[in-house]
């Protein structure tokens, strides 16, 4: 060995094997310099090791113990407001209702006094307002389509009808506590304007299409606080991926079973798809083309929970066992909606995402960190509990937030970007 | 009572049990987060962080992996936003002078003498202050192996990188530790 090799030796020391190493020390032996280097690096190995230990605080525990005191609290205080309007919620809307027409008659006082003054071109313009969705119960059915139809939307597709509550024409639908809300404020109806929504404050809004049935050009918007939900509608029949490589992958001899496929399109994301025969549903799986450590790219778990009710009911779940993973890994590929060639809707993720204005980046991520358990390159990951903390306190600190989509279920994964 | 017990009563929300379940981790996890943050203050603060969000998030730990390697990478990320708020905020942790509270120092070997410990202590120092220095990816990696002494299957997982990356991490990471420490040379020969 030369003092050249017994430098690179050293700098791949952890590596060795053990002959290797009786070859360092051979030729440390011999040559005073690299035996200073062995010295050296073996000492500063040695100290790192022995770095002394921080004991807790002797407080530590009642200190903590503090603070979850005060978590449930929050966690209860959160949790309870969102009980209240779902069980009081036709109260405050029917009172709303009364304040609103009030509101409305007041308004348009004139109008209709110029009406009972017979003015010939006096128009009344029609605003009512009643309960929203999550307020009868029927809230999550809104909540449920509007990932899938925001990104609908996002991609200028049109989603199969996303039912809402009281998705009439001309009946707004108006909710302004934490619980989440549905509101529509309409025009007129027969011009097919698009309509746009108030929300609380800081809650923006996600824009999700009514019922294809509706008026054409009509927005409901609604300001996502409910768990998140599953991304794939059960609507449109899917395509192969665009003339890639396509292979079968479950073998069921029922004809009427989904079909799943396996194609990689050149350059792009693995994706399985599902075409289900039975009910002309189609869907896909397109796991993130995640490359690490080296050339081969990682595919991971699709956890069954990721899964969209609809296929689970499809008793295929096995089919989405694409690779197996032992640790706890959160689910990373991501399941997606092809679009009509055949081809992942590269923006629908199962990861969610806010935007923040970077003035506000600081008190933002503030807030994020606290309540968010994991996080890898910007994908931060919570549970539904914690993303309505997270909401409710970037709310309270007047921190502006849009573009929120959520996505998965019972785990809540999502992005941050700032203007 | 078995750490797989603890954890489904936490997941009851029994607080006895989480109770039971940090006071088995506080050590470590003060420890990693010390190794990382170089202030025993925020060190103690990350920890409580990192307990609480294991507290609220306790359902969602699925129980394939270890509780551990869960809690260390929870640690890790949480160590990583603290790093991150002290880089906007300007902060910099001076860990020369030794320790906060002498513990450095205290080193207890009746075996050696009055100036062997001080001679380790100076090291200690050093190294500390070298850690400081590193970046994040291997300041972490050091902790996790060198200080911790955590297998690579084990940093692999906390880590989500291969094994063989660890490994080379490491290589790297005491490389830049060395070239670090070459001002204090003279400390370790």
């Amino acid at each position: 060995m030369d003092c050249e090799s017994f430098g690179k030796y050293l700098d791949n020391y952890e590596n060795l094997t053990e002959q290797e190493k009786s070859d360092m020390d051979e030729h440390a032996a011999k040559c005073e310099e690299c035996r200073a280097e062995l010295d050296f690096f073996l000492s500063m190995i040695s100290t790192v090791k022995s770095l002394p230990k921080a004991e807790p605080p002797s407080d530590f525990m009642d200190k903590l113990n503090a603070r979850l005191d005060a978590e449930d609290k929050r966690v209860v205080s959160a949790s309870g407001i969102i009980g209240h309007f779902r069980r009081y919620g036709t109260r405050y809307a029917a009172a709303a209702a009364c304040l609103a027409l009030v509101g409305v008659i007041t308004a348009n006082r004139s109008l209709l006094t110029g009406k009972m003054d017979s003015v010939p071109d006096g128009v009344i313009r029609e605003e009512t307002t009643v309960s929203d969705g999550s307020a009868n119960g029927s809230g999550n059915a809104a909540a449920d389509n509007q990932t899938a139809a925001a990104t609908e939307e996002a991609h200028g597709t049109q989603p199969e009808a996303a039912p809402v509550p009281n998705a009439d024409n001309t009946a707004p639908v108006r909710n302004t506590g934490d619980a989440p809300a549905v509101t529509r404020q309409s025009g007129n109806a027969s011009s097919g304007g698009t309509v746009r929504a108030s929300v609380p404050s800081a809650v923006r809004e996600t824009p999700i299409r009514p019922s294809a049935a509706d008026t054409a050009g009509e927005v409901i918007t609604t300001p996502a606080i409910e768990t998140a939900q599953d991304n794939v509608p059960a609507s449109e029949p899917v395509s192969d991926a665009g003339g890639a490589e396509i292979t079968p992958v479950n073998t069921s001899t029922d004809e009427n079973a989904p079909v799943m496929t396996r194609s990689v399109p050149e350059g792009g994301a693995e994706v399985y798809s599902l075409q289900d025969n039975g009910s002309e549903a189609g869907y896909s799986i397109a796991l993130a083309s995640i490359v690490k450590g080296g050339d081969a790219p990682e595919t991971y778990d699709l956890r069954a929970e990721d899964v969209p009710e609809s296929l689970k009911a499809a008793e295929i779940q096995a089919n989405y066992s694409l690779a197996g993973t032992d640790d706890n890994d959160i689910a990373r590929g991501r399941y997606s909606k092809l679009n009509k060639d055949g081809i992942p809707i590269a923006d629908a993720p199962a990861i969610g995402s806010i935007k923040f204005s970077s003035d506000d980046e600081e008190r933002a991520m503030e807030v994020i960190n606290r309540y968010t358990v994991d996080e890898e390159d910007n994908i931060y990951t919570t549970d539904s509990v914690n993303l309505r903390l997270i909401l409710s306190r970037l709310s309270s600190e007047g921190i502006e937030y849009t573009d929120y989509t959520v996505a998965g279920n019972g785990e809540v994964k999502f992005q941050i970007e700032f203007n | 009572m078995t750490e797989n017990d603890l954890i489904r009563k936490c997941k009851k929300g029994n607080r006895e049990a989480f109770n039971a379940l940090f006071s088995r981790y506080q050590s470590q996890v003060i420890n990693i987060a010390y190794s990382m943050l170089s202030d025993r203050e925020d060190a103690c603060d990350a920890a409580q962080e990192v307990f609480v969000k294991v507290y609220r998030s306790i359902a969602s730990f699925n129980e394939k992996s270890s509780f551990s390697t869960w809690l260390y990478r929870i640690t890790a990320n949480t160590c990583s936003d603290f790093l991150r708020k002290r880089q906007r905020g300007g902060n910099v942790i001076s860990i020369n002078a030794p320790s906060d509270d002498g513990r450095e120092f205290d080193i207890e070997d009746e075996n050696s003498s009055v100036d062997e410990q001080m001679e380790l202590s100076e090291r200690q120092a050093a190294v500390r202050a070298a850690i400081n220095e590193l970046k994040e990816e291997h300041r972490i990696i050091i902790t996790l192996c060198d200080i911790e002494g955590l297998g690579y299957e084990e940093i692999s997982r906390v880590l989500k990188i291969p094994p063989g990356t660890v490994k080379s991490r490491i290589n790297r990471a005491r490389s830049a530790l060395k070239k670090i420490l070459m001002k204090n040379r003279e400390l370790f020969l």
